[in-house]
């Protein structure tokens, strides 16, 4: 077996820089070549032969006021990214993620479209009776950039002298998102920049909280899985907050269901077979009700969480597995 | 100063991120751990869940898990997962029992509880005197909760945000009367008097003055039932002069106050007018921009409502 090598790609402000150094040190693998944004921007970056290639957003992974941008970062992204495939392809190195579908996956409508064409259960669209209860997110991104949920938002309008901006604030904003003209305000704000909607969904509920499941799928096989809250604040969920523990979803489900979302989540990403690590957001009811909700091509956002027994994942983060995986085949 | 409360727990304290410290047992940390640059992170320790473990056992291991010399920040959530509002005796008195473990410490904010694990009106608070006399290298001081204190002492504070439903007249004055000579921020969210709060102009009075904390340079006087007459005593009072932001948000602010306001003192030297949630008309709003060019006057959350309607943004 060979040393791993890898590179990754990121900006020179890029926590995940740090976060996939960490991951290396996890794994027990050599740390990796950082390669700058801006140097594969100016055609200076370089890759080695068989060297894997890890690549981070381009901007955008810290929250700003105000909110919006997604469009214009979307597209500088899409024209980065296919610069960095050749300059990857050219090298004869091995990418962790394949441009296209990775793009496709940052365009909300059309990787709805897409999975919807391949048959995976997706939400509709809102009827106009949803108004008070449809989820609004950004179309162009895959992340959670910001939700609105029903009347559940961080998003507030911040009045300026030069008009209205939307801003999001550091807790939830029930207070001033409550007011359904608001609402309807910010999502007027937001639309030139492209928003998503679906029709809102009754989530499974453990305790105090609505709960959507999200997986870490790696090379196609669930390795990660944990409940996000989405219709409430949590400071930092995976770092000590309230992660629910796998056991209590098995339980709430029971161990057909869950196998059967386990499934799910890995259809959905055998769509995608190029892409190395992907996160899979399921949401579900209490029934026997579940969609796919979103697909994130930089993998799942799981911090602190450690992998399932008897996966390339077990006892180990996310980012850790992917190098596991990589290095097991190197 | 602390971030706005309204009904969640502090996401950021002291410019820090929080770090959500709630769990009993070392496993239950997940991968990831606690972070390494503990320096970084504001610390909320305690229950924050109703079937959770109690804050005792969380803050144990918290001692025994956390480079504690290096934390930084520190906010103190539940001390009983089922009765959120209560046992601020025995959190207090086991963070003083420890307190020589946090020579770091800049911060410290007690009470850091959701609205859904205890409504602000039902947390029964201690007088933090002994709190603040076992840190005394404290900069920045926040409590949640009505509150019933002696006048405080210290040296280096020059942060206190006091956030309530309804803060006792009592210790407005407590507060008017505390030797607090570095003092260059104070919010206080004077509730109303349906939660024991309803604390005056003349309760105010010597913080008014500017005289009682001289290098004094924020002052917020927020989630006020009679925002129009404090605004009123605000537009002719001494402290104004020497304040960089006021701080009138929250409250039942109408155009009578905001009137008054710019009838009053000069206010252009102001970095900083915060007026969110208000009930201001866009005429008021337009004449305070024109009046104040060079000063960044917040707005948000402009509500409709007769003056007999109005309401403030925590009570409960």
């Amino acid at each position: 077996m060979r040393t791993l090598s890898w590179a990754v790609v990121a900006a020179d402000e890029d926590p995940a820089r740090d976060r996939w150094g960490g991951a290396a040190r996890e794994a027990g693998v050599p740390e990796a070549r950082f390669v700058p944004w801006r140097s594969v921007l100016a055609d200076e970056a370089e890759f080695g032969s068989g060297e894997y290639v890890v690549c981070e957003r381009l901007a955008g992974w810290a929250p700003v006021n105000p909110v919006g941008g997604q469009a214009a970062r979307s597209e500088e992204f899409a024209a980065a990214r296919q610069q960095l495939a050749l300059a990857v392809a050219k090298a004869g190195a091995l990418p962790v993620a394949a441009a296209g579908p990775v793009l496709l996956m940052l365009d909300r409508v059309e990787r709805d479209a897409y999975l919807r064409e391949k048959g995976l259960p997706i939400l509709d669209g809102p009827q106009p009776e949803d108004r008070l209860s449809r989820i609004v997110r950004p179309r162009y991104s895959a992340s959670d950039d910001w939700i609105i949920d029903g009347w559940h938002s961080r998003l507030f309008l911040h009045r300026t002298r030069g008009g209205y901006q939307v801003w999001q604030s550091p807790a939830e904003t029930t207070t001033t998102t409550t007011d359904n003209r608001q609402l309807g305000r910010i999502v007027e704000l937001l639309e030139p920049d492209g928003v998503y909607a679906v029709s809102g969904f009754h989530r499974c509920h453990l305790i105090n909280d609505f709960y959507d499941i999200r997986f870490g799928v790696v090379d196609g096989t669930v390795t990660h899985a944990a409940g996000v809250v989405r219709e409430r604040f949590v400071a930092k969920p995976w770092y000590g907050g309230r992660r629910r523990e796998l056991a209590d979803f098995v339980e709430r489900f029971g161990a057909e269901r869950w196998q059967r979302l386990v499934e799910l989540a890995e259809r959905t990403a055998a769509l995608f077979p190029d892409i190395r690590s992907l996160g899979v957001d399921l949401i579900v009811d209490n029934g026997d009700t579940e969609y796919v909700f979103d697909v994130d091509p930089f993998g799942a956002d799981l911090p602190g969480l450690v992998g399932l027994p008897d996966t390339v994942g077990a006892g180990l983060s996310v980012r850790a597995a992917v190098l596991r995986a990589l290095s097991s085949e190197s | 100063m602390i971030q706005d409360f309204r009904r969640d727990a502090l996401a950021t304290f002291h410019g820090l991120p929080v770090f959500v410290f709630d769990v009993a047992e070392a496993g239950d940390l997940g991968a990831g751990g606690v972070p390494d640059d503990v320096e970084n992170w504001a610390f909320r320790v305690g229950s924050s869940d109703y079937e959770g473990p109690d804050g005792e056992e969380v803050w144990k291991l918290f001692l025994d898990f956390v480079d504690t010399t290096r934390v930084r920040a520190l906010s103190l959530g539940a001390w009983y997962s089922d009765e959120a509002g209560l046992g601020w005796d025995h959190y207090q008195a086991a963070l003083i029992a420890a307190a020589d473990r946090f020579p770091a410490l800049e911060a410290l904010f007690v009470g850091d509880l959701p609205s859904e694990m205890s409504e602000v009106a039902y947390i029964e608070q201690e007088d933090p005197g002994p709190l603040l006399n076992a840190f005394p290298q404290l900069v920045e001081f926040g409590i949640r909760g009505p509150l019933v204190m002696q006048p405080l002492a210290h040296d280096r504070l020059r942060e206190l945000t006091l956030q309530s439903g309804g803060l006792p007249p009592a210790t407005v004055r407590a507060v008017a009367a505390s030797q607090l000579p570095a003092l260059t921020g104070l919010d206080l969210y004077l509730g109303t008097e349906r939660y024991e709060g309803g604390a005056t102009v003349e309760d105010l009075a010597p913080i008014l003055s500017g005289a009682v904390f001289p290098d004094l340079r924020h002052l917020g006087l927020r989630n006020a039932e009679d925002t129009d007459n404090l605004a009123a005593a605000v537009a002719h009072a001494p402290v104004v002069a020497q304040l960089e932001s006021l701080d009138l948000s929250l409250g039942m602010l109408g155009d009578e106050g905001a009137a008054a306001l710019l009838a009053g003192q000069p206010l252009a030297h102001l970095r900083t007018l915060t007026l969110r949630h208000h009930f201001l008309s866009d005429e008021m709003i337009s004449r305070l921009w024109e009046a104040l060019p060079e000063t960044e006057v917040d707005v948000d959350e402009q509500y409709s409502a007769r003056p007999a309607d109005r309401y403030i943004a925590v009570t409960e």
